[in-house]
């Protein structure tokens, strides 16, 4: 059975049930090549995005990306793509080439249960003050400025920048250095749901494990962290609110063990996803379809 | 009584007679399921049939 052609003709189907669910994992299709799961994402998705500068790409020529590349023994912490930027897919698609001999599991959260279920008082602070992502490129850690804006020419950077909402300020030894504001809770623009859209998990240094964290802040400042998050207004987001929302992201977490050739397509301002880490070899690969901007987002 | 038409005539009549509908909408080509019966994420969409 041709899962692109079985989507075409089913494309209502498809959408309603991923409004419902928020993420459909299509099992036993034996999508066996990238360019078959390039053909499946392109039949639901429409337009592929392919300007991202967080993944790195497969193939120059196609609009799949290989998944984080993050050492296997760390998890990668939940997170909406692109949720700190000004814009981001509102579907991603995750095709497992081959799963790890143990673990790597990419877990996935229901956003609507998470912002139902937070501390209402939480969820009315983060709402009001919204987010401050603060990145720092360095380079030899996390991707450089160059990968990122996919150029080296300074001043592309500073008009996308610019076009962005993004503050920015050169630093010594070619280092760049990036504020963004985001929402931290948004409105579905299709459903009209309430959604947890940020990540907030991903970026805030408590939330490293002990080892990482401590080398991280030996080797920094904290305003100089490659990856931190603040409240809108700069000041510090509390231990005791990440505490709440990281117990409540394990209560809510959904894990379900790959099988090679499984796709999974997410509402990705629904569903919040993570890594789990791993032992061995373990190939997922990305796509992402749908972008819209902060622009286009109702009210909340 | 045997019937008296002809091997051409019955045929024919069975040519003309009104054909079945097939109900393709109750032709189902894929099975939908869940991890766990308390939770709808993800909905889980595989094959009706192997092949």
């Amino acid at each position: 059975m041709n899962l692109a052609n079985w989507a075409s003709n089913n494309l209502g189907y498809i959408r309603e049930q991923l409004a419902k669910h928020g993420g459909i994992l299509f099992r036993n299709f034996h999508i066996d090549s990238p360019a078959k799961f390039e053909n499946f994402a392109k039949a639901i998705g429409t337009e592929l995005f392919d300007e991202y500068g967080d993944l790195p790409r497969e193939d120059p020529g196609s609009k799949v990306y290989g998944s984080t590349p993050y050492p296997a023994d760390k998890s990668i912490l939940f997170h909406n793509e692109s949720s700190h930027m000004h814009r981001w897919p509102m579907k991603i698609f995750f095709y497992c080439v081959k799963p790890a001999e143990k673990g790597g599991a990419t877990p996935i959260i229901d956003c609507r249960k998470i912002y139902n279920e937070l501390d209402p008082a939480i969820i009315k602070k983060m709402s009001e003050k919204k987010l401050l992502y603060v990145r720092n490129f360095v380079t030899g850690l996390d991707v450089s400025w160059q990968q990122f804006f996919q150029t080296s020419n300074r001043a592309a950077v500073e008009a996308y920048c610019k076009r962005a909402g993004i503050e920015y300020e050169w630093k010594e030894n070619d280092q760049l250095s990036t504020r963004q504001l985001c929402n931290a809770v948004s409105r579905h623009p299709h459903t009209g749901e309430m959604l947890f859209f940020n990540q907030v998990q991903l970026h805030h240094i408590s939330c490293l494990d002990a080892s990482t964290r401590d080398s991280m802040l030996a080797m920094f400042d904290e305003k100089d962290l490659p990856r931190n998050v603040y409240y809108g207004d700069g000041s510090p987001i509390e231990s005791s609110v990440m505490d709440e929302i990281n117990t409540l992201f394990d209560r809510l977490a959904v894990r379900f063990q790959w099988q090679a050739t499984d796709v999974i397509m997410l509402d990705n301002m629904m569903v919040s996803h993570s890594r789990d880490p791993f032992e061995g070899t373990r190939k997922i690969m990305v796509a992402m379809a749908e972008i819209v901007s902060q622009d286009e987002m109702p009210t909340i | 009584m045997a019937s008296t038409m002809g091997p051409k005539a019955s045929l024919k009549k069975g040519i003309q007679r009104k054909r079945e509908e097939l109900d393709l909408s109750a032709m189902r080509l894929t099975n939908e399921s869940y991890f766990s019966p308390d939770n709808t994420l993800p909905l889980i969409i595989q094959p009706a049939m192997e092949g």
